[in-house]
C-alpha cells in the first residue's frame, strides 16, 4: 500500500521511510505541504499519509483541511506526526481533519500499529462506499453510482462538445404481473437473470468486456456503466459514442437478448423491455436532465406498445417541458381566476326551444389563450386537481342557472348539465358537496343534471348504484354521457336510476353516411325510450342530422348546428333575442333520408 | 519568564532509545548521523540569524525543527534546549536567547561527538 511521508526534517523523513519500507509500504516522500497536497490529490495518490505539522509554505494542518474539503475523492487516512505536544495542538489537528496524532520522537512499533488501524478503517470505509454504490441484488452499480458517472460525462461533454454519450433507460414491461404471479422471490431471481443478460448486451466489441458474474464487485463495461435504478428499472451509460446509432445498436441487442424465455421454478417466463434513449448532443447541463429525457423516451416506448425503444428528440423534450409547465400553470390557474364556464344550449327537437345547457370548462391560460379541456383535464385528473376544479364548475354552473332562471323565467325552468369525473365520483363526500352547492346557489335540484360516463358507473356497480340513489333523492337528474363508447353492461344499466342518455357525437356525426352508425343511434334511442329515459344527441352539426334524429324520435340535441359553447355573456345575448323558440328547425330532407335508407 | 531550569537536562544521547527507534538498523543509524552532521549546522546558522534579527517567529519555527530532529536522534539535552528556545520565540522572550542558543550549540556538539563515537563502536 502506498503511503505519503511529508516532513521538512530530513531525519524524520529518513526514519519514517526506512521504518515503513521494512513494513512493506510503498513510501512516497515530499519535503513540504504543497507537494503533499498535490500528491494526495492525484488520481492514483496514496490513501495513507504521515504529515508533519510545521513545514515551509502549506503546513500539515492546511493539507488536512484541503484534503477533507474535497468531494468525490477516495478517503485519505492522515496522521499528523509533529513535535507539537500540547492538548490544544492535538485538538486543532483533529479539528483540521487528521485521523490520528503522533508526537516526535515516535516509537516505530506504535507508528506501525497506528497505520494498521488506519488501514482497517480504510478497508471498512471502502466496503461501505462500495455497498452504498452497489445494488445488493444484482451487484450492479446503483443509482448513486450511475448519477456520479453520468455527472462526470456531462462535465466532460461541456468541456469537449465533440464528446458524445448516450443514456438508455430500460424498464421491464409489466413486471408487476411477474411479481404478482410468481411472488417477489421469483421476481428477484428474474431481475438477476435480466441483469446478466444486460451485462452481455452492453458489452461493446471494441471495449474491454465486463464479467457476467453477478457475484463480483461493482462492474463496469469499459467506458460503459450498467446500473440498476431500483425495481425493474436499469440504466446504461454509453460513453464516447460516435452517434445515436451506437445507442440504438445496444437497445436492439438488449431486446434480442431478452427474447429467449426466463426460467423460474421450472416455468418459462417471457420478458420484454421498453427502452428510452437520450443522446448528449442536445447539450445537457445536468445528469438529472439527460436521465429524465431517457425516462420520458422510455415512457413513450411504453405508450407506443411496449417492447420497443424510442429516442428522445427535441420535440419530445419540448413536449415534456410543456407538460411540466402545464402542470405548474394549472396549479396556479384557480388562484389566478383563469377558469371559465362556457354553455352550450340543449334544444328541443320539437320546436327549437332551449331547454337547458351543458356547462363546459375552459381555461383562459395566460399566454396561451382559451384552452380546451382535452388539453388539460387529463393532467388535472392525474394530479388530482380535478377535484377542486370540478367542484368549482359545479358551483359556478348552479349559480349561473339560478341567475338565468330568474332573468329568463320559463316553464319548465332551464336546466344545467355538469360533467362529473371518475375521481370526483370516487369521493366519499360527493353527495354532501352537491347538496351544499345547490343550497348555496338556491337552485332547484331538478335544474341540475349530473353527467357521468359509462366507465364511472361500470367500475364499482354497487357503490355507483348507492351514490346514484342518494343523488336522486336530492332531486338531481342523472345523465349518462357519451353513451355507446364505453363498456356498458346493458343489464346493469336498468338498475341505475338514470334520467337521460346522451348519444355520443361519434355516432351522430357518422349517421348520415354509415348505416351502422344510423342503426346504433336508432338502437340507443329505442333502448332509452323503453327504459323511460330522455334522449339527447350530442355533436349535431347539420340540418340532415337534425332531421334524421327527429325522424328517429330523438327529443333533444346539442351541437354546433344550434350553437357552439359560448361564455355567459354570449348566452345571455342568445336568450335575450329568443322568445319561445330560440332556433328554427330545418325542413325535412326527403332526399337524404332516402340515401340512408338505401 | 522562562527559566533555564525548565529545560530538564537529560543524557546527551540516549543510545538505547535511539537503537530501539531505528530497530537496531545500523545502516540507518549511520545515515542519520550523516544527515545530522550535514543539516544541523545550517539550521543552527538560521537560528542564530533569527536571534540576531530579533525575529521571534523565526526563532520559534527553526527551534521547533531542530527540536524535532534532535529528539528523533535522542539528543535529549540538546532537544530540551531547542524546546526552550522554541518557547522563548513563541512567547517573544528575547532575554537569554543568545545564552540558550549557545547552550544548544554546545549540547548538540557534545551529543554529535558522542553519537559518532558510539556509531564507530557499534559498527566496529
Amino acid at each position: 500500500m502506498k503511503i505519503l511521508v511529508a516532513d521538512d526534517d530530513a531525519i524524520s523523513r529518513c526514519m519514517a521511510q526506512k521504518t515503513l519500507e521494512r513494513e512493506g509500504y510503498e513510501v512516497l516522500v515530499v519535503e513540504n505541504g504543497s507537494s503533499a497536497a498535490e500528491c494526495l490529490s492525484s488520481d492514483e495518490g496514496p490513501r495513507l499519509a504521515l504529515l508533519d505539522w510545521v513545514m515551509p509554505g502549506l503546513d500539515g494542518l492546511s493539507v488536512c483541511r484541503q484534503i477533507r474539503s474535497r468531494s468525490n475523492h477516495p478517503y485519505v487516512y492522515m496522521i499528523l506526526l509533529t513535535s507539537k505536544e500540547s492538548k490544544e495542538d492535538m485538538v486543532m489537528g483533529f479539528e483540521a481533519g487528521a485521523d490520528d496524532y503522533l508526537t516526535k520522537p515516535c516509537d516505530p512499533k506504535e507508528l506501525k500499529a497506528r497505520l494498521r488501524a488506519g488501514q482497517r478503517i480504510l478497508q471498512l470505509q471502502d466496503k461501505l462506499t462500495q455497498e452504498a454504490r452497489q445494488d445488493p441484488l444484482t451487484r450492479l452499480p446503483n443509482r448513486t453510482f450511475f448519477l456520479d458517472q453520468l455527472a462526470r460525462c456531462v462535465t466532460r461533454a461541456k468541456r469537449h462538445p465533440d464528446h458524445m454519450f448516450a443514456v438508455l433507460f430500460v424498464d421491464i414491461d409489466a413486471f408487476k404481473i411477474v411479481n404478482d404471479s410468481f411472488g417477489h422471490f421469483a421476481g428477484d431471481q428474474i431481475i438477476m437473470q435480466i441483469a446478466e443478460r444486460l451485462v452481455t448486451s452492453v458489452r461493446r466489441d471494441d471495449l474491454v468486456s465486463c464479467s457476467a458474474d453477478v457475484t463480483g464487485p461493482v462492474r463496469q463495461s469499459g467506458e460503459d456503466t450498467l446500473a440498476r435504478m431500483g425495481g425493474d428499472e436499469f440504466t446504461i451509460l454509453l460513453d464516447d459514442i460516435r452517434d445515436a446509432s451506437d445507442g440504438i445498436r445496444v437497445a436492439e441487442r438488449i431486446q434480442q437478448k431478452l427474447v429467449s424465455p426466463f426460467l423460474v421454478g421450472g416455468q418459462e417466463v417471457s420478458i420484454t423491455a421498453s427502452i428510452g434513449i437520450a443522446i448528449s448532443g442536445t447539450g445537457y447541463s445536468t445528469a438529472e436532465d439527460i436521465l429524465r429525457d431517457a425516462d420520458t423516451a422510455m415512457y413513450r416506448a411504453k405508450a407506443l406498445g411496449r417492447s420497443r425503444y424510442e429516442i428522445c428528440d427535441p420535440a419530445m423534450h419540448a413536449s415534456a417541458v410543456g407538460r411540466l409547465k402545464l402542470e405548474t400553470d394549472l396549479r396556479r390557474a384557480m388562484d389566478r381566476d383563469e377558469f371559465r364556464v362556457h354553455y352550450q344550449p340543449i334544444v328541443s327537437l320539437r320546436g327549437g326551444r332551449i331547454i337547458g345547457f351543458e356547462a363546459l370548462l375552459r381555461w383562459q391560460r395566460a399566454g396561451f389563450g382559451l384552452v380546451m379541456p382535452g388539453e388539460f383535464v387529463p393532467v388535472a385528473e392525474e394530479t388530482g386537481q380535478i377535484l377542486v376544479i370540478g367542484l368549482w364548475v359545479l358551483r359556478e354552473a348552479c349559480r349561473q342557472m339560478r341567475a338565468w332562471n330568474q332573468q329568463f323565467p320559463s316553464d319548465p325552468a332551464f336546466t344545467v348539465a355538469v360533467n362529473i369525473s371518475a375521481k370526483q365520483f370516487a369521493q366519499p363526500d360527493l353527495v354532501t358537496e352537491v347538496e351544499r352547492i345547490l343550497r348555496e346557489a338556491c337552485l332547484n335540484p331538478h335544474c341540475l343534471k349530473l353527467e357521468l360516463t359509462e366507465s364511472v358507473t361500470m367500475r364499482e356497480v354497487e357503490r355507483a348504484a348507492r351514490i346514484f340513489g342518494e343523488l336522486k333523492s336530492l332531486g338531481v337528474c342523472l345523465s349518462m354521457d357519451d353513451f355507446g363508447t364505453g363498456y356498458s353492461s346493458l343489464s346493469q344499466l336498468r338498475h341505475f336510476p338514470l334520467d337521460i342518455l346522451k348519444i355520443d357525437r361519434s355516432f351522430v356525426s357518422e349517421m348520415e353516411g354509415s348505416t351502422e352508425s344510423y342503426a346504433i343511434v336508432q338502437t340507443i334511442l329505442t333502448l332509452g325510450r323503453s327504459l323511460g329515459m330522455e334522449m339527447v344527441a350530442e355533436g349535431v352539426e347539420s340540418a340532415n342530422q337534425v332531421n334524421l334524429l327527429k325522424s328517429l324520435g330523438c327529443e333533444y340535441a346539442q351541437g354546433y348546428y344550434f350553437s357552439k359553447p359560448v361564455d355567459q355573456e354570449g348566452m345571455v345575448e342568445v336568450l335575450l333575442k329568443s322568445s319561445g323558440s330560440a332556433y328554427r328547425l330545418p325542413q325535412q330532407s326527403v332526399l337524404h333520408q332516402n340515401v340512408i335508407r338505401e | 519568564m522562562i527559566q533555564h531550569g525548565d529545560c530538564s537536562p537529560k543524557l546527551s544521547v540516549d543510545l538505547p532509545e535511539l537503537l530501539t527507534r531505528v530497530e537496531n538498523d545500523r545502516e540507518l543509524l549511520r545515515e542519520l548521523l550523516r544527515i545530522v552532521k550535514e543539516e544541523l549546522p545550517c539550521l543552527l546558522q538560521s537560528l542564530q540569524e533569527a536571534v540576531i534579527r530579533g525575529d521571534n517567529r523565526g526563532v520559534e519555527v527553526t527551534a521547533h525543527t531542530i527540536k524535532g530532529m534532535l529528539a528523533n536522534v535522542s539528543f535529549a539535552r540538546a532537544a530540551a534546549s531547542a524546546a526552550c528556545l522554541e518557547r522563548m520565540g513563541q512567547q517573544c522572550v528575547p532575554q537569554g536567547l543568545p545564552e540558550e542558543l549557545a547552550r544548544l550549540e554546545q549540547e548538540a556538539s557534545l551529543a554529535l561527538a558522542e553519537l559518532e563515537t558510539c556509531c564507530t563502536e557499534i559498527i566496529r
